[in-house]
């Protein structure tokens, strides 16, 4: 009796297994159709458009964030340079790590006057280490000069909403009595603009 | 033969548990289950995939076609370097600034590590290039050129600059400018 029963019970396991067996197969057919229908309405082309999408919207912000402005630093050496100083020559090489270095050569009235164009620069915490080397007096008096220095990218980076970088007050230019050291302007050079810091009789090349 | 039916019988029943039932369940059986299960799987991602799309076309379909353009403009997908020199030229006439001698250079490769050039995720989704050009003309003229190119549509980083002095107060210039497309 045993027997039979255990031999019953197998019979139905086997049974039972292979309905079962039966039925996941059913699911496997139908899941595998529905998944054929799914790729089929996958656009690969309309992924890959969304991709770009992303890539523009992303890379786009990041060259906006690093846009160079350097308009900002030359409205800022307007403001700095002194009546009584000229530069004559200007180069500007943006560096990888997002500074950029500027070379100016230039003369000055007198030492006092590149002394306080010295402190003018130093003054202006957006242009960092600026060192002044060959330094030469010629026979008129004048002093030729230039100067290195480092800008930081608060001043070179293009801000949406951009605020004018403020300029620390430079130091008063040394009164000459003699006649200016600058040749008067040749047309298109800039005057700086009028302040407490700077007179208008001379134009400032550059 | 009473008594030795029975024994039969219990190692035929035996033998169909441990000869069919077990292993088909413990291999077909599983087998199966686990396919089902990827395909469950997949489709829940197919069903995610669609969700995604579905919200994606609409905020693609909130931007403005206007905008749309505007932002292909900016960042396109081809250098077009032709082109943004003709319209660099054009700029500088408009500023009263005189172009000449159009150089192009690729930029380095390593443009996403270094700091002060793009920076993306896993890929490089954009290519840059630099266009060197000398330059004549006021300095006024040159503050008024920079500050159309600084603002342009096309971004456009002055990275290399040098002026030099004339006694004329028309100066020149060498400017180095690199611009950016999707690769």
């Amino acid at each position: 009796m045993f027997s039979l029963f255990m031999l019953g019970l197998s019979v139905a396991g086997a049974v039972g297994i292979f309905a079962y067996g039966e039925v996941l197969k059913g699911v496997d057919r139908a899941k595998s159709a529905e998944l054929v229908v799914a790729e089929a309405d996958i656009d690969s082309s309309q992924v890959e458009a969304f991709i770009r999408s992303r890539d523009r919207f992303t890379s786009s912000a990041d060259i906006l964030d690093r846009h160079i402005e350097l308009s900002n630093f030359f409205e800022v050496l307007e403001s700095l340079t002194l009546v009584n100083v000229r530069f004559d020559s200007f180069g500007f090489t943006y560096l990888p790590d997002g500074t950029g270095e500027i070379t100016l050569s230039g003369s000055a009235r007198s030492f006092n006057a590149l002394a306080a164009q010295s402190s003018a620069f130093s003054a202006q915490k957006e242009i960092k280490r600026a060192i002044f080397s060959g330094i030469q007096v010629a026979e008129n008096g004048t002093v030729s000069f230039t100067v290195e220095a480092t800008l930081d990218d608060d001043l070179l980076v293009f801000k949406e909403d951009a605020v004018a970088v403020p300029v620390a007050p430079a130091p008063a230019a040394p009164i000459e009595s003699a006649a200016p050291a600058t040749t008067s302007a040749p047309s298109g050079t800039l005057v700086p603009p009028s302040s407490a810091t700077t007179s208008p009789v001379t134009p400032t090349s550059l | 033969m009473g008594r030795i039916l029975p024994f039969f019988i219990l190692i035929a029943a035996v033998g169909l548990f441990f000869g069919y039932v077990q292993p088909t369940y413990k291999e077909e059986i599983a087998a199966q289950r686990a396919k089902i299960r990827s395909y469950d799987s997949a489709l829940a991602a197919a069903a995610t995939f669609r969700e995604k799309r579905e919200a994606l076309i609409e905020q693609q379909n909130a931007i403005p076609q206007s905008d749309r353009t505007r932002i292909e403009g900016f960042l396109p997908d081809g250098v077009d370097n032709v082109q943004l020199i003709v319209d660099l030229n054009a700029l500088a006439s408009r500023s009263g600034m005189r172009l000449s001698d159009f150089n192009i250079a690729e930029a380095e490769e390593s443009q996403g590590v270094e700091p002060g050039r793009i920076a993306l995720d896993a890929v490089q989704a954009v290519d840059s290039l630099e266009i060197s050009v000398t330059a004549v003309g006021t300095y006024g003229s040159f503050r008024t050129f920079l500050a159309g190119v600084e603002h342009s549509l096309r971004p456009m980083d002055l990275v290399d600059l040098q002026i030099s002095d004339s006694e004329t107060g028309v100066y020149n210039y060498a400017m180095t400018f690199r611009i950016y497309w999707l690769r």
